[in-house]
């Protein structure tokens, strides 16, 4: 978290901000970045962007820096990532942290959120070992969070983001 | 049976008559009304590493109202009959209210049936709950015994009776009835930094004897994991694949099959466009198929919940696309007969153009002389994970093996099949003269997951398949 640019703290505040409105009064819980999830195996701990947690946080050996059951995790990608497209030889894995997130049986939702375009690809799962995908682009679009009813306009999770900046 | 249930069997036998009473009085405000009500009654037990996560039987009953009005749909849910009539009016009212166009629903002809799917041996209602969990415990002890290096194992358990009584203001009135059961069974294996997982899934909509004798297949699970710790990681690269008949139901259910879902394509006219009906997918041999007509599998039943009987959709005909899955809106909007594929996981939702049995016809080819020729390829068996996105899918094996000149060779782990469905349907090169109904599917769409279905299939040789595994970065 040390090396966030000025538009990664950007969309964190604004994913944050919606989160919280969102989850507030319900059985969901947001948790900012710092928070640490474990993976009980490999026995492993990971730093997503922002979690989502139903109910009370499951910690594992009841250690409270240790977090099982994220249902939701965003991750906003540090570099420009080309799109998905049906023209490609085959369909590659967006990040290495995704691809250990996915053994986490609780988790439903993994959103990566995009910070040169206005781009959320949102991971759903479908199945306990089937996932699907569907892709945001464009600020008039809104990102819908099956999981915890949200909607979420891609004009506030981009809020104040400057697409000119370099990252 | 208890006491709740029989009170219940007999609250859903009394709300027939008055169902169909109060579609007859509010049916004429709309276009299309119906109500559906449903019984249910289940079980559920999740084992983590041999301790009880989940132990809980339940049973419910509740409702969903549909109206339709000029094109528009009202939709209204509720677990008490005393508010069905208020259920009624609101969806009544918020059909009214949106509808500003045409209401073009596919014509079906109204039917009055009882319909019960029979079991062929024990209804799960009659085991005790005690008996389902030693059953569960007996298979996560066999999980854990094949290896020290086992570190943890799940055993999941679920059944469900369901009666389903559908009334419309066409004068269909259906009571359907089912039981579905399923168990899913995985072993993670560790040694040092690598870690391996095996995952086994069954499930039966005919008796519950069908997960009682599951000790070979379900060792199977950790062995696999625990024999692919040693393995070498398969050589990413593009290879000739030879896959077994339970990927190549995974394969035609969700990589192609979705496609043909006509929801999908009405609201995506680029999809619309490339499933466009005579377009030729693959070769001549190639025949694929869907229906809950079939009886005995996952995805079976009489009706669907508009009320359409099951049938057989013939979706590729020699190579070539000639059908597509349809609800009756769906349908009608495309001027095409409905097929009976309108499902909802429970009467929270609304029904969505779903598959039900999706398969790939058996072929001619002996399976042996899939491999014959093949230089270097792979032979994929089973399925771990996978990932579908519009036309790309990808899909990690259960277990793997190198073809080298023609014959199996050594075992690989790490397998990702990974493409564009379309160019996979055009590079199948042969279809084995097996055949195998996988009965372990769980269908996710829209927020419905866990919907049965049944795939199945041959084992396909397939050209040109992108194999590999290690993700694009290694950000972790």
């Amino acid at each position: 978290m040390s090396d966030s640019s000025v538009n990664q703290g950007r969309i964190l505040r604004n994913l944050m901000r919606l989160m919280d409105v969102t989850c507030r009064n319900s059985l969901y819980e947001v948790l900012p970045r710092g928070v640490q999830v474990w993976l009980p195996e490999p026995s492993l701990g990971v730093y997503p962007d922002l979690m989502v947690v139903s109910g009370a946080p499951l910690l594992h050996d009841g250690q409270e820096d240790k977090v099982l059951n994220p249902c939701v995790m965003f991750e906003i990608l540090s570099k420009p990532t080309p799109g998905y497209s049906p023209e490609a030889l085959a369909l590659t894995e967006r990040s290495g942290l995704f691809r250990l997130c996915r053994e986490i049986p609780y988790l439903q939702e993994y959103v990566f959120v995009h910070q040169t375009e206005a781009r959320v690809e949102q991971f759903y799962r479908a199945e306990e070992s089937l996932w699907g995908m569907t892709t945001q682009t464009g600020l008039d679009r809104v990102v819908e969070l099956a999981i915890t009813n949200a909607r979420l306009p891609m004009m506030d999770i981009y809020a104040q983001v400057d697409f000119s900046l370099l990252v | 049976m208890g006491g709740g249930t029989k009170a219940m069997t007999d609250t859903i036998d009394q709300a027939k008559t008055r169902m169909q009473e109060l579609c007859d009085r509010w049916g004429p405000r709309v276009d299309y009304l119906a109500i559906r009500l449903e019984q249910s009654e289940g079980t559920d037990i999740l084992l983590r590493g041999g301790a009880v996560e989940t132990l809980s039987e339940a049973i419910a009953i509740g409702g969903h109202v549909r109206a339709c009005y000029r094109g528009g749909w009202g939709f209204a849910s509720f677990n008490d009959l005393d508010s069905l009539t208020l259920c009624i009016e609101s969806a009544v009212a918020a059909a009214r209210l949106v509808g500003d166009d045409e209401t073009r629903l596919a014509a079906i002809d109204p039917v009055q049936i009882t319909q019960r799917l029979p079991l062929t041996g024990t209804d799960p209602r009659a085991i005790p709950l005690a008996r389902k969990k030693v059953l569960c415990s007996h298979y996560a002890d066999l999980l854990q015994g094949v290896d020290p290096r086992i570190a943890t194992t799940s055993v999941r358990y679920a059944d469900v009776a369901q009666r389903v009584l559908l009334a419309t203001s066409e004068g269909t009135l259906i009571d359907q009835a089912w039981s579905d059961m399923e168990m899913r069974f995985a072993a993670t294996a560790r040694d040092g930094n690598t870690v391996q997982t095996g995952r086994e899934t069954t499930g039966s909509r005919n008796a519950y004897e069908d997960l009682d004798h599951l000790d070979p297949q379900v060792m199977g699970a950790a062995q696999r994991a625990v024999a692919a710790l040693d393995l070498p990681p398969v050589k990413g690269a593009t290879y000739d694949v030879v896959i077994d008949p339970i990927l190549t139901g995974l394969f035609v259910h969700e990589a192609f099959g979705h496609l043909s879902e006509a929801d999908m394509a009405y609201e995506n006219p680029d999809l619309l466009e490339a499933m466009s009906m005579g377009r030729r997918f693959g070769p001549d041999t190639l025949q694929i198929f869907d229906g809950a007509a079939p009886q005995g599998h996952r995805g079976s039943y009489g009706y669907d919940d508009e009320g359409t009987p099951a049938t057989t959709t013939q979706l590729i005909q020699d190579g070539v696309l000639v059908g597509r899955l349809h609800s009756r809106e769906t349908a009608g909007k495309l001027n095409e007969a409905p097929t009976g594929n309108a499902r909802c996981l429970n009467y929270h939702y609304s029904p969505l153009v779903r598959m039900t049995n999706t398969w790939i016809e058996r072929g001619t080819t002996p399976v042996d002389n899939l491999f014959a020729d093949i230089k270097q390829g792979v032979y994929a068996r089973n399925w771990l994970e996978g990932m579908t996105n519009g036309e790309m899918f990808t899909f990690t094996a259960g277990e793997a093996w190198m073809i080298r000149n023609g014959k199996l060779a050594e075992p690989v782990r790490d397998v990702t099949l990974s493409g564009n469905v379309f160019r996979t349907l055009a590079d199948i090169e042969a279809i084995g003269d097996d055949f195998y109904w996988d009965e372990s599917g769980g269908c996710g769409k829209g927020g419905q997951n866990g919907l049965p279905v049944g795939c199945g299939g041959p084992s396909l040789r397939i050209r040109n398949v992108v194999v590999g595994g290690e993700a694009a970065d290694g950000n972790e």
